[in-house]
């Protein structure tokens, strides 16, 4: 029984920590249309393109050397 | 006595360093603030403590700092409670424990700006989620009621975690021999945390208020991200005024003026509880 509290609250705070992130994921998934429709809250036909997209862009690549040049400084 | 001496020397080059990236810029803010600047006229005159005198006077600051005040309490204060709430939770031993450990501090690792954006869209009056759970329709960041408390609860959310790592820290630092001993004594549950956990867990509950109270009166970037500081100004802090001042209408005079004074105050703060600090904890 005591258990099972415990359980409970590691099960609400979990999902109070991660589920904007999820909210956020689920978000990234979805088509243009889809962002000013809700219900549903799932994505109809979960999609890439926005993720391809991403890497199609000709900055992404310089961004991303920047970011590890960034992080490789703060290491040392 | 030449020990002392030559370790002097030895520091020197890091203080010299410090005076260079710190102290030089502040003296300089300090100097930009009794000075009227117009840039683009290439107008810079020394007016004292002119800018000070409008500050007194402009409703628009006293906004700011009270909206600052209000921010930095609110949050600091659930943040604390639910952090403790956090650690308490995770210092149990069960399956599982290290997995929510790490999940819990997924709002802290996500950088400010992207956790703004995202909660953004979550309290979005027409397409976002938070309406849409609770059945409302709320427009949470035109309102001037709740946008103020959306950036509260935004910072809650991304900021628990920090102190509930702190406060874990504590906790594990709490011997068990304590709480056997207390157990003996016919101690249950409440009087444990209320006479054992909460006296030895003081000095870190304090470091957790110092930090977040100095970190949230200096609140810009979750703020300036989620509402810009609208609507009217409703959820504008010191910072925000400030930048808006010094960046975007350019007053780098008056905006200098701004940013002493959120130095000031911040100064201010942390030498109250380094003195509560000192008296009560017996920390120094």
């Amino acid at each position: 029984m005591r258990k099972g509290m415990l359980y409970l609250a590691a099960l609400v705070v979990v999902s109070y920590s991660v589920a904007p992130l999820v909210w956020q994921f689920l978000t990234s998934l979805k088509m243009d249309y889809e962002l000013t429709r809700i219900p549903p809250l799932l994505p109809e036909a979960p999609s890439l393109a926005h993720y391809i997209a991403i890497f199609k862009g000709r900055m992404f690549l310089r961004i991303i050397a920047n970011s590890a040049q960034r992080g490789k400084a703060a290491l040392k | 006595m030449r020990r002392v001496e030559t370790g002097t020397w030895f520091v020197m080059p890091a203080i010299l360093l410090l005076a260079a990236v710190t102290i030089f810029p502040i003296m300089d803010v300090v100097y930009l603030s009794l000075h009227r600047k117009l840039l683009i006229f290439g107008i810079s005159e020394f007016t004292g403590l002119q800018n000070y005198r409008f500050l007194l006077q402009d409703e628009r600051f006293w906004r700011a700092l009270s909206n600052t005040i209000y921010f930095t309490g609110l949050s600091v204060v659930l943040e604390v409670v639910l952090g403790l709430a956090l650690a308490l939770l995770m210092n149990r031993a069960f399956r599982g424990k290290g997995l929510v450990r790490a999940l819990v501090l997924v709002p802290w690792a996500i950088p400010t700006v992207v956790s703004a954006k995202m909660w953004e869209w979550i309290y979005n009056g027409d397409f976002g989620v938070l309406n849409y759970l609770l059945g409302t329709k709320v427009n949470w960041l035109g309102d001037p009621f709740w946008a103020l408390h959306a950036a509260i609860i935004m910072d809650v959310w991304k900021t628990t975690p920090f102190a509930a790592i702190l406060l874990l820290a504590g906790l594990q630092l709490i011997p068990a021999d304590l709480y056997s001993a207390a157990r003996v004594d016919g101690a249950g549950p409440v009087r444990l945390f209320r006479y054992v956990t909460l006296p030895l867990l003081k000095p870190v509950i304090l470091i957790v208020l110092i930090f977040r109270s100095l970190d949230a009166f200096r609140v810009f970037d979750a703020v300036y991200v989620l509402t810009g500081g609208g609507p009217a100004n409703t959820t504008e802090t010191l910072s925000v005024y400030a930048y808006k001042v010094l960046f975007q209408t350019l007053q780098i005079g008056y905006g200098s003026a701004l940013a002493v004074t959120v130095f000031v105050c911040v100064g201010l703060i942390a030498t109250g509880y380094i003195l509560l600090m000192g008296r009560k904890a017996g920390l120094r």
